[in-house]
């Protein structure tokens, strides 16, 4: 199979118009080449066909012919109108459908050759000027001719007309690759320029319908198994093109919703980048990302909010109970709701949906509520690609997109399916819960966040009527409240804090009374003091008397001497200990 | 000797059998066709027969026309019901049972 990788191809190419197939196969059909295109019934080869006929009709002015070997003129024409082509508006100038059924009476005498058809097609070619030939389906021309060696000249016959008539040529071949027929029409793979298979196979109890373009010469393309579905718009492919993937990322901040998150990311989410809220049931996922709409449909920004399990009347008043009002915007347009039941279709087919739908709407915000769902509605080998598709899709376009996820909690999430979904992500915000005390309490945390500062912080949400808010976590009393390690740690190291702080303030205390207490003390020394002198002073003054009595009895002349002295004493003792207030007071007493 | 009595035998059962052979002019299928039918005619129907042969390479429209796949193609237009015959004709038996010809008997008989 060659496989260059070279992006500008210089093989001329055919836009189909199918949306994922010009990008998987960097341009198209080949132009003025065979396509053979297999499939099994109803693995789509008509649609595919008719498809690329009517989108070149209308879009690139190329017309086309539908040489229907297998079905009448009016079951294709009724095929192509199921769908919202507004096909029966082209003309057959545009559109013409060769009704080339071999009749079931038809006897068949001898060899035979297509000689006669393609001159009758070729003259109808150049009077529409078409550009672009089906031929529906191969196989029943080749059951006629029933003779290998003819087969492959008719077929080599039919490539070589549409190069020579330079008309982009579609094949349809019943066939599916591994059957056993395949290997006896090998050659007409090897013949063609472009092999493309369509294929369908069973998962879990949906049908999942597959594209693989097998063959592609000189052109790269991708030979992976791509998810196609049907739609009323026809066929989807599931594709990243690489334009997808190449987008400028941006430095804009959009809000959360809730003003502490924001701050705990730094200023909000990125513009265009996506956010992923995992957390048990009933931990507030919905409500963060109901935040987040609220926040955007106030902005102004068009909002699409999918969801898997409640229908918007449900949303809004659940999300009321938190004073998050999104009705209003719902009602005015702002807010769409695309609401798909899990059980309703595969995740390849929500995922175009979803796309198709994003596309028209386009949204500036997107919130994917629960994206587990999506993942569930498939195998695990599809889920993956199906969220890295949304999400590429999403970003490419700028859209910034919150998903949820229902996880019991991180530890579990590293062996489950979701985990991927934290890679693609850019911002991961665990939600979950504890129940203490008869109460259950949310605690919230930032996994991680690309390219954006953040906090590292545990926080309780709390939910009320007033709405959402988030607190630090509050840690009681010798009971571990987040059931961490860590947190316990944090606990111990505040119950010591606070004994230090209470022997602290209880020395403070006591010195602080004590200094209260100090001038009282000194007081009552000093009346002690002063009561001791008090009495000194008596005893002294009652000697004085004495010998004075005592002198004046021996002489008396000199008795206005000797009553000096006593006066004299009194003040030397009261000066050296007392202060004159002080002094005063010892005196009265 | 025999097409005469055929012819007598035919005539009042059956009006004349209108054919119309498309083919492409110097196709090696298409000769043969023309070769093969040309005997058929003289062998089985002698002159009961109108055969009108189209060269689609000078008529192609009646090819989307006439729903032709293949050519060669044989039609019997007449008498009901139509009938379509692709391929070289080589096939002899299977040409006469979709014209509805009896086969003529050997001269012997």
């Amino acid at each position: 199979m060659p496989t260059t990788k070279k992006q500008n191809s210089p093989i001329p190419k055919c836009l189909t118009g199918i949306s994922g197939f010009d990008d998987i196969t960097n341009g198209g059909l080949p132009r003025g080449r065979a396509t053979l295109l297999m499939g099994g019934t109803g693995s789509g080869k008509t649609v595919f066909a008719l498809q690329t006929l009517v989108n070149g009709a209308r879009t690139s002015r190329e017309p086309g012919i539908f040489v229907a070997f297998e079905e009448g003129a009016d079951r294709i024409n009724a095929n192509a109108a199921s769908f919202n082509w507004n096909a029966r508006e082209l003309g057959e100038n545009q559109l013409f459908i060769f009704d080339a059924r071999v009749r079931p009476d038809v006897v068949k005498a001898g060899e035979f050759d297509l000689k006669g058809m393609l001159a009758g097609i070729k003259d109808k070619v150049t009077t529409m000027k078409a550009k672009r030939i089906v031929f529906d389906s191969l196989d029943v021309l080749l059951n006629l001719l029933e003779n290998p060696a003819l087969e492959r000249r008719e077929v080599y016959r039919l490539f070589d007309w549409l190069v020579e008539n330079e008309l982009t040529g579609i094949i349809t071949m019943k066939l599916e690759a591994g059957q056993p027929a395949a290997g006896s029409y090998a050659f007409m793979q090897f013949h063609s320029e472009c092999v493309v298979q369509l294929g369908r196979r069973q998962v879990n109890r949906f049908s999942l319908r597959e594209l693989q373009v097998l063959k592609y010469r000189g052109s790269s393309h991708s030979d992976d198994q791509t998810p196609f579905v049907i739609l009323s718009s026809g066929i989807e492919v599931a594709s990243n093109s690489p334009s997808e993937l190449e987008h400028e990322a941006s430095t804009e901040r959009v809000p959360t919703g809730i003003a502490q998150l924001d701050e705990m990311l730094g200023g909000g989410y990125f513009r265009g980048n996506s956010a992923l809220i995992t957390g048990a049931p009933g931990t507030a996922k919905s409500i963060l990302s109901g935040a987040f709409i609220e926040a955007a449909c106030r902005r102004g920004e068009r909002t699409l909010y999918i969801t898997f399990d409640e229908n918007a009347s449900e949303v809004e008043r659940n999300l009321s109970s938190v004073s998050i009002e999104i009705g209003s915007y719902h009602r005015s347009g702002l807010l769409r709701f695309f609401v798909a039941r899990t059980e309703a279709a595969s995740g390849p087919v929500h995922l175009m949906k979803i796309k198709l739908l994003i596309e028209e709407f386009k949204p500036r915000c997107v919130v994917v509520d629960p994206v587990s769902a999506l993942i569930r509605a498939g195998d695990v080998e599809t889920a993956e690609t199906i969220v890295e598709r949304l999400l590429y899709n999403t970003q490419a376009k700028g859209i910034t997109t919150i998903c949820t996820s229902i996880v019991e909690d991180t530890a579990t999430l590293l062996g489950t399916t979701p985990i991927y979904v934290t890679t693609i992500t850019d911002t991961w915000i665990h939600v979950s819960y504890f129940i203490q005390s008869g109460e259950r309490n949310r605690s919230l945390s930032i996994v991680k966040s690309r390219g954006m500062g953040h906090s590292n912080r545990i926080c309780e949400l709390i939910l009320s009527d007033n709405g959402v808010a988030l607190n630090d976590v509050y840690v009681s009393q010798g009971e571990v409240v987040m059931g961490s390690l860590r947190w316990s740690r944090q606990l111990e190291e505040q119950a010591e804090h606070r004994q230090v702080k209470a022997e602290i303030e209880k020395m403070q205390r006591e010195i602080d009374k004590a200094k209260a207490e100090l001038p009282a003390q000194v007081d009552s020394l000093e009346r002690q003091l002063n009561i001791k002198q008090a009495k000194l002073n008596e005893l002294i003054a009652a000697q004085n008397a004495q010998e004075a009595s005592r002198t004046r009895q021996l002489k008396p002349e000199t008795g206005h001497t000797k009553s000096e002295m006593p006066s004299k004493g009194h003040k030397s003792t009261s000066g050296k200990t007392t202060g004159p207030r002080r002094h005063g007071k010892g005196e009265a007493q | 000797m025999s097409p005469q009595r055929r012819k007598k035998k035919t005539t009042p059962e059956n009006p004349k059998l209108m054919l119309r052979l498309y083919i492409v002019e110097n196709a090696i299928h298409s000769n043969h066709a023309i070769a093969n039918l040309k005997a058929i005619c003289t062998k089985h129907l002698a002159d009961h027969f109108k055969l009108e042969i189209v060269d689609v390479l000078n008529e192609p429209r009646q090819i989307i026309k006439y729903q032709i796949l293949a050519t060669p193609t044989l039609i019997k237009l007449s008498p009901e019901p139509v009938r379509t015959i692709i391929g070289d004709l080589s096939d002899e038996q299977k040409v006469l049972d979709a014209l509805g010809i009896m086969p003529a008997p050997p001269p012997s008989s």
